[in-house]
């Protein structure tokens, strides 16, 4: 069970990373960084059932950081509509005004 | 006592604070006020040094009377060592404090006529002041430390008053260079304060002559010190070899000329080396330096006095000259004979100096070439600038036979080359004060000034600023106009000028009587100075003053012979014309001072120049702007490296961060 759970946790995050580091539309980077989130929290849960299985603290933090991810994913989402006025592009590869 | 002797130099500092903050104050708010503070400011210093001067007589006959007025208090301690704040008066010391306050007297009165209705007369006299009050300071202060404070302080009072008319690019730069030249000297005296404090463990002057006195004083130090204190007095008293300020110091207000250049500043060398007679005497070597220095200066600036072109130059190498016979009076073991001397040549060259200021009043002019036969035209200074230029020839009964007399008969055991040396510049002297007389108050009156003026040097009143130049506005009419009666309005100044001339006249006959053997030597009594064994300085031979007088009248006739005999018909500047002739270049050398300034400007000046543009341009340009223009291009060329790093582009840096957390895992899991 804790097996699955943390494999499935690896694979969230490792598509995650791959879509971080691919994606060129801000929007989907804002995704791919939530499925990163999400599969922390999935680790949360698992590792919680298998160490203290009467206690529900890992289940209650997962929680939380569903309400942080939703948080996170609104402030993401208003800094892309501020670059997207500004720009007139979501494309990440195109804003490098801190180039040196 | 000590209200007199702190009062002495006070007053005049009280005048000059008092002046200054009232010239300021005034020139702000108030014109009128402005203006009759220029007027009065000459009384008020007046008032001033009228005080010192009676307070110095005061302080004279209490010291006759058997009283030593003397005042001590710690002025600041540092580490242990102990700061003094001490004034006293002995026999030297009254004697030199009533010289001073009495020549700042005559000469802040004359000063009143002379500087009338000039711009700035408000500092001049706060100036004026603030020199007579240091000099009196000088004189009283009893330790080494407070006598190098007044020391410098005359200096920098001196630097003020030849810089007086700044305007003119030639007195900023004479003040300069009295500063400069002086400074070396002073350096000396103030690395002689160092070793004395050093050694002696104390300032005060008997802590240190008892130090001096002890048997074990003797190798090194007892050379090094005296020799050090030594080139302090070359450089205030402009002997050999850094004289060459003195001339150039011309460039100030004459009666500045007569009381710091003549009679008073310049003496504070010699007044140095008596006063710190017992150091000398610990090493005769340094006697022997002070003799042979002093020898040499007196004949060399004696011959050169005889070339000069300009009344105050003449006048500048004459005082060279005097300075270096005291100077040999008390390295040949003479020291009340050079003090003596001091003494009368105070009275007779402040007086011929305002003398010379007086002609220059009333002319115009100071080239020698441009002026003459002024005798009928301003008696009174014609015949006071007599009785002193025969107290300077050393002819009987004047002043400076007396005491030109007695330092002739201290050289005359030990020394007999000095002497002889001495015995020509005595003679060479009167023949140069002779020529002087002769070819300004008598001659022909110049009929056409403007032939002369190609030679002739910047006079000093025809480029003062203000109101120095209406002053002087007779010269310039007769110049202008070029008539036949050029002089026809000058005429004697008023009695501000005339009465210091007369005063200085009669001083100049009868000063020496206070040294004479006639008298009972009153003034070598208060001065007390001889060494023990000096006796011996009095057993002169007894065809000593015969001769001195002769080589006095050959010099007083010879000048008359070249200069005054013929002087109604073609003037006597024809001799020096011949005497040019004759000479050839040898002439051009001996007016310019036998080229020591040039001598200076190849050996030390230019070099120095030099060194200051290498270490401008080749160290400071260079070196260090190299190297701090090197390390912003090093800087500026590893960013250009690193910017590169900085993409702005969002993923890279996400990439890097990937890669970073990878790394930091498998660290972590000992991966690698």
């Amino acid at each position: 069970m804790t097996t699955a759970a943390v494999t499935l946790s690896s694979v969230l995050f490792a598509i995650g990373v791959f879509g971080v580091l691919t994606r060129r539309n801000a929007i989907s980077l804002l995704v791919s960084v939530e499925i990163m989130m999400n599969a922390a929290i999935i680790n949360l849960a698992a590792f919680s059932r298998l160490y203290e299985p009467e206690a529900m603290t890992g289940q209650v933090f997962a929680l939380v950081g569903i309400g942080i991810a939703a948080c996170e994913a609104a402030v993401g989402l208003a800094l892309v509509l501020a670059v997207y006025r500004r720009f007139g592009s979501t494309d990440v590869d195109s804003i490098d005004l801190l180039k040196g | 006592m000590t209200a007199v002797l702190v009062g002495m130099f006070a007053a005049p500092l009280l005048v000059c604070i008092a002046l200054l903050v009232g010239g300021a104050l005034t020139s702000r708010l108030d014109e009128t006020a402005s203006l009759r503070l220029r007027a009065l400011a000459g009384w008020i210093s007046v008032a001033g040094t009228f005080t010192a001067f009676v307070l110095a007589l005061v302080g004279l006959f209490a010291v006759q009377a058997g009283e030593e007025p003397a005042l001590r208090a710690v002025w600041f301690e540092v580490g242990g060592l102990e700061v003094p704040f001490s004034l006293r008066l002995d026999g030297l010391q009254a004697v030199m404090a009533l010289v001073v306050s009495a020549v700042a007297l005559l000469v802040h009165l004359y000063s009143i006529g002379y500087m009338h209705g000039d711009r700035d007369a408000t500092v001049y006299f706060a100036e004026l002041s603030l020199f007579t009050s240091a000099m009196l300071l000088l004189v009283l202060a009893s330790n080494f430390f407070l006598l190098y404070v007044a020391w410098e302080l005359v200096g920098a009072s001196s630097y003020l008053l030849i810089s007086y008319y700044f305007q003119r690019p030639e007195a900023a730069a004479a003040g300069k260079k009295a500063f400069l030249t002086t400074r070396v000297g002073d350096l000396g005296l103030l690395v002689a304060v160092f070793a004395i404090v050093s050694q002696a463990g104390s300032f005060d002057y008997d802590a240190v002559f008892a130090w001096a006195a002890e048997p074990g004083f003797a190798g090194a130090w007892a050379v090094a010190v005296p020799l050090l204190v030594f080139a302090g007095a070359v450089g205030k008293s402009a002997q050999f070899p850094l004289h060459v300020w003195l001339p150039d110091a011309m460039e100030g207000p004459t009666p500045v000329s007569a009381l710091i250049h003549a009679a008073t500043m310049v003496a504070a060398g010699v007044y140095l080396v008596a006063r710190a007679y017992p150091l000398f005497e610990a090493a005769p070597i340094s006697l022997d330096v002070v003799a042979y220095v002093g020898a040499f200066t007196a004949l060399m600036a004696a011959s050169i006095a005889v070339a000069q072109s300009d009344i105050k130059k003449v006048l500048a190498y004459s005082t060279i000259s005097q300075l270096g016979f005291m100077m040999a009076a008390l390295g040949a073991g003479a020291p009340s004979a050079g003090i003596f001397h001091l003494f009368s040549h105070a009275w007779f060259k402040a007086l011929l100096f305002l003398g010379a200021g007086s002609v220059i009043h009333a002319t115009g002019r100071q080239t020698v070439a441009r002026l003459g036969g002024l005798a009928k035209r301003m008696p009174v200074t014609a015949w006071t600038f007599a009785a002193g230029g025969l107290a300077l020839a050393g002819i009987p009964p004047f002043a400076g036979f007396w005491s030109k007399e007695e330092v002739l008969a201290g050289l005359a055991v030990h020394h007999p080359v000095l002497l002889g040396l001495l015995l020509l510049a005595g003679f060479l002297t009167a023949f140069y004060i002779a020529r002087l007389f002769f070819l300004v108050f008598f001659g022909p009156e110049p009929v056409d000034a403007g032939e002369y003026t190609a030679e002739g040097t910047a006079d000093e009143h025809a480029a003062a600023p203000g109101g120095a130049v209406a002053e002087a506005g007779h010269g310039h009419d007769a110049a202008g106009s070029g008539s036949r009666g050029a002089w026809s309005g000058v005429k004697e100044s008023g009695w501000v000028m005339s009465l210091p001339l007369v005063v200085l006249g009669v001083a100049s006959l009868i000063a020496g009587f206070v040294g004479t053997e006639y008298f009972g030597r009153p003034l070598q009594d208060l001065l007390n100075l001889e060494p023990a064994g000096a006796a011996a300085a009095h057993e002169a031979p007894v065809w000593l003053p015969w001769v001195a007088t002769l080589a006095g009248l050959a010099g007083v006739g010879g000048g008359w012979l070249a200069y005054g005999r013929r002087a109604g018909r073609s003037g006597g500047r024809g001799f020096d014309a011949r005497l040019e002739g004759a000479l050839g270049g040898a002439y051009g050398v001996v007016a310019r001072g036998y080229l020591v300034d040039e001598f200076y400007s190849r050996v030390v000046i230019r070099p120095f120049a030099a060194a200051g543009r290498f270490a401008w341009r080749g160290v400071d340009g260079r070196v260090i702007d190299g190297f701090v223009d090197g390390l912003a291009r090093v800087v500026i060329a590893a960013g250009g490296l690193v910017r590169r790093l900085q993409s702005g582009e969002v993923r890279d840096y996400l990439a890097a961060m990937a890669v970073g957390v990878i790394l930091v895992v498998a660290l972590a899991l000992g991966v690698l």
